[in-house]
């Protein structure tokens, strides 16, 4: 952009916003380029040039998001909504150039409705502050996941977040009422204010898991609920991997509702989990449970599930040791211990799958990445932390310690060992992916895995973006 | 620059780069959310520094100076100041005043001139030496709970100000206030309350270089003026117990034993004078995530100041003075200080006190 444009399109920024909220130095712009994903902190720790947006701009409003965009089709330039920027996607950085909306100021509750128990909140709210706002008022979201320190409600809307809860209390997009987005002309939508109803599709859904592409929340309404009585995390041992995926699936699939439902491999136990919980002992197969909810019903549930527990192999190692997981769910993402304070390539290749594809997806995703890169020593350690009545995800790490030293081979290894990865679980009807997002990152392989829903997404972007302002490059659309 | 490593320099900031959770800790962030105000951000600013052109190196001078002069994060008693403490070495390590805008002076080859004698810091008398986190944050919850305030004590509130006048390398206007404070310190006993982060300014300033301290227990022995602390009967009060105190056939260890004194947290005379590494996060779920260390440390302090029979104790963290103010209920004769209010009248602070005792 030259000049002369870039000096009027931040003038008209400036009166939309004031000038505060408007920046475009380069040391402003710098922290931005880079988010979690192996490879952008690759190539910045060489020193080699990552993409930048223009202008970083805050703003506080939905009219005033609504303004940007207009602003953004006249000079066809694009915008990326960023929420805390936890992505590892490349999902919440300009990928050429563009504006980054930087959404996080926009963080106030509209409305808590204690009868209904159900919250408005604006979009950038941060996960954290919500759960201190509603649990001061006796109540909770129940999303936790790790990284609700550093993510928006609507970042978590947009890449189908989930939470440690998540087997009780589904991923963010199941406690969703009703939202307020920002398309990509400038218009407002607010969708039904409450679910079910069958006057038409229920277009909520449809900027659910979309990554910014079609429109950007600013407002969103959540169910809530009351802070529980109880939480017990009995935990159990398994001889193996499978007798802990039996009593997992026979508990799922019993009717109990188990708020955490968590079996860690081997490999897991020992390299993630003890560095974290102290020795734990080794086992095939690690089971942490957690119910909540009335002491009376919790008491029972734990009793009925030890029983599946141990009808399937289990041996009971107390509760102390689910407690204690409890009080340090979050250690395991924060420094020491978190990969992404390493220099190692590593990532997430977490993915989703019915019962009875599950157990073989992991072996085999397992065999084949350790057996195809062994000359890299790649490790492969996973855990199952998301499960539902017919399924369960998979969330298995790799990691390399040493990476080719030349960065352009180590983001070719990088993108080999995730194309063997997805075709994998390809193979075996898994997902790309289960709650981190597509983004840029894994676009291609959306692209070139799933072309009929591929095309679907692409003419939807067509007919609401033609100018492809919002988020471009995401699941492999047009940069 | 003894005092902190270039490893620790650089682990600190290849960290904190990549973790978003990083922001999370920073007030200031939670409040204004500019990414290139925020440690997330800082550390992006650092590394980059070297490569930056002129212009661009200003720029990275001036959003590093919003963290340096803010230092919310020590009113907020969070745990964790990597970030600032980080800064503040790369500030001096580049020299970043020398060519700054804004009139600040260059720091380098004038640490000399800020060393104090230390004979003359509360020679003879008690020393009492207060972060200035103490003003926002336990002072009101210490003098809210004090049945009585001890005889003679006074205090120096240690402002960010001064602080900031060391970091900026303002050495004629800290030579002032620090001789203005010569002059208080002569005054009053008292006691030291070190913070890990603070304490290695303060050892900076005064220029304990000889050998530098390496545990909060030696530079709280170097401040107090004697080199012991304990035989003067200067309350001190230190976050962890020296290892050597507490093995078994001193004083000391009789004294546990005799009164069923655990310490859970230390023995720990490693505890650096460093700032420190600590990916720990202040906030409503501190305690859930950190009650025992909270809990064991409070504790502690009580039990030393139970040892030291000290007339006052404070401490810098809310959740640590919440604690102890729960478990000092087992410990006679505590009495604590208003450092808001330094020069009222000792019992009279907040009206919650009733009297000297």
């Amino acid at each position: 952009m030259n000049t002369l444009l870039h000096f009027q399109l931040k003038k008209e920024l400036e009166d939309i916003l004031g000038s505060e909220w408007v920046r475009d130095a380069d040391v402003d712009i710098h922290p931005l380029i880079v988010d979690t994903w192996w490879a952008t902190r690759m190539l910045e720790k060489n020193n080699l040039p990552l993409p930048k947006s223009e202008f970083v701009v805050q703003p506080a409003i939905a009219k005033e998001v609504s303004a940007l965009l207009r602003i953004a089709q006249l000079y066809r330039i694009p915008i990326i909504p960023r929420g805390g920027s936890a992505s590892d996607t490349a999902g919440s950085f300009a990928l050429d150039r563009g504006i980054v909306l930087d959404m996080r100021r926009m963080n106030r509750v509209i409305d808590l409705d204690t009868t209904s128990q159900v919250v408005t909140v604006q979009a950038g709210i941060m996960m954290s502050d919500l759960e201190q706002i509603l649990n001061a008022q006796g109540f909770t979201t129940n999303h936790l996941p790790a990284s609700m320190y550093c993510s928006t409600v609507g970042g978590f809307l947009s890449t189908r977040g989930s939470g440690v809860l998540s087997s009780k209390y589904g991923k963010i997009e199941d406690l969703l009422l009703s939202a307020e987005v920002a398309l990509p002309d400038g218009s407002v939508l607010r969708t039904c204010p409450v679910p079910r109803s069958s006057a038409g599709p229920q277009l909520s859904r449809l900027f659910v898991g979309a990554e910014g592409i079609f429109g950007v929340f600013t407002e969103i309404t959540l169910q809530m609920f009351q802070l529980p009585e109880k939480r017990a995390f009995p935990a159990f041992a398994f001889k193996s991997l499978d007798d802990a995926f039996t009593a997992g699936r026979k508990i799922m699939t019993s009717g109990l509702k188990p708020a955490v439902m968590r079996v860690y491999d081997e490999a897991d136990s020992r390299k993630m989990v003890q560095p974290v919980l102290g020795d734990v002992g080794t086992f095939e197969g690690l089971l942490v449970l957690g119910f909540d909810g009335t002491a009376e019903f919790v008491d029972l549930e734990v009793k009925i599930a030890s029983e599946m527990c141990r009808s399937a192999g289990g041996t009971s190692i107390g509760e102390e040791l689910g407690s204690k997981w409890w009080n340090h769910r979050y250690d395991f993402y924060y420094p020491p211990h978190t990969l992404e304070s390493s220099s190692y390539m590593y990532a997430v290749t977490d993915t989703l799958a019915r019962y009875r594809e599950a157990p073989g997806l992991y072996r085999d995703l397992k065999h084949t990445l350790e057996t195809k890169f062994a000359e890299h020593e790649l490790e492969f350690v996973a855990h199952f932390s998301h499960w539902y009545e017919w399924g369960m995800s998979i969330y298995p790490n790799f990691i390399v310690r040493c990476p080719p030293e030349d960065p352009y081979e180590g983001y070719s290894l990088f993108i080999e060992i995730w194309r063997t990865a997805v075709e994998v679980m390809h193979r075996h009807n898994g997902t790309i992916n289960e709650h981190h997002g597509t983004g840029f990152k894994l676009g291609r392989f959306y692209r070139d895995l799933e072309p009929e829903r591929f095309e679907l997404v692409r003419k939807v972007k067509t007919a609401l973006d033609p100018k492809n302002i919002l988020s471009p490059g995401m699941f492999g659309l047009e940069v | 620059m003894n005092y902190y490593p270039e490893e620790l320099y650089h682990k600190t900031v290849s960290e904190w780069r990549n973790m978003p959770m990083s922001n999370y800790i920073c007030p200031a962030t939670r409040a204004r959310f500019f990414e290139s105000e925020s440690p997330r951000g800082y550390a992006g600013l650092m590394a980059r520094f070297d490569s930056a052109d002129e212009r661009n190196r200003a720029l990275i001078e001036q959003r590093l100076d919003s963290c340096s002069m803010c230092r919310l994060c020590q009113f907020k008693a969070l745990d964790d100041t990597s970030i600032p403490d980080a800064i503040a070495w790369f500030r001096r390590t580049r020299s970043l005043n020398a060519n700054s805008s804004s009139g600040l002076k260059n720091s380098s080859g004038r640490s000399d001139s800020l060393s104090v004698e230390k004979e003359k810091i509360g020679k003879g008398k008690s020393l009492l030496v207060a972060s200035h986190l103490l003003r926002d944050t336990a002072a009101k919850q210490v003098a809210e709970g004090s049945p009585a305030l001890g005889t003679g004590i006074g205090a120096i509130l240690w402002t960010p100000d001064l602080i900031s006048l060391y970091r900026y390398g303002h050495w004629t206007d800290l030579a002032d206030s620090l001789a203005k404070i010569q002059e208080v310190l002569k005054q009053y006993p008292g006691f030291i309350v070190p913070t890990s982060c603070d304490l290695y300014h303060f050892a900076q300033i005064f220029g304990f270089s000889d050998p530098p301290p390496k545990t909060l227990w030696q530079t709280a022995d170097l401040c107090s003026g004697s080199g012991d602390s304990q035989a003067t009967g200067r309350a001190i009060v230190v976050p962890a117990i020296p290892e050597a105190l507490l093995k078994e056939g001193t004083a000391f260890s009789s004294f546990c034993r005799d009164r069923g004194y655990e310490f859970a947290n230390g023995p720990n005379d490693a505890y650096t004078a460093e700032p420190k590494y600590f990916a720990s996060f202040d906030d409503p779920l501190y305690n859930e995530r950190f009650p025992e260390v909270a809990e064991n440390w409070a504790r502690e302090i009580g039990q030393f100041a139970d040892y030291l029979k000290a007339d006052v104790v404070v401490i810098e963290s809310p959740t640590a003075t919440e604690e102890f103010r729960r478990i000092t209920k087992d410990f006679p004769a505590k009495s604590v200080l208003d450092l808001l209010q330094p020069d009222a009248e000792p019992g009279r602070q907040h009206g919650k006190s009733k009297g000297k005792s």
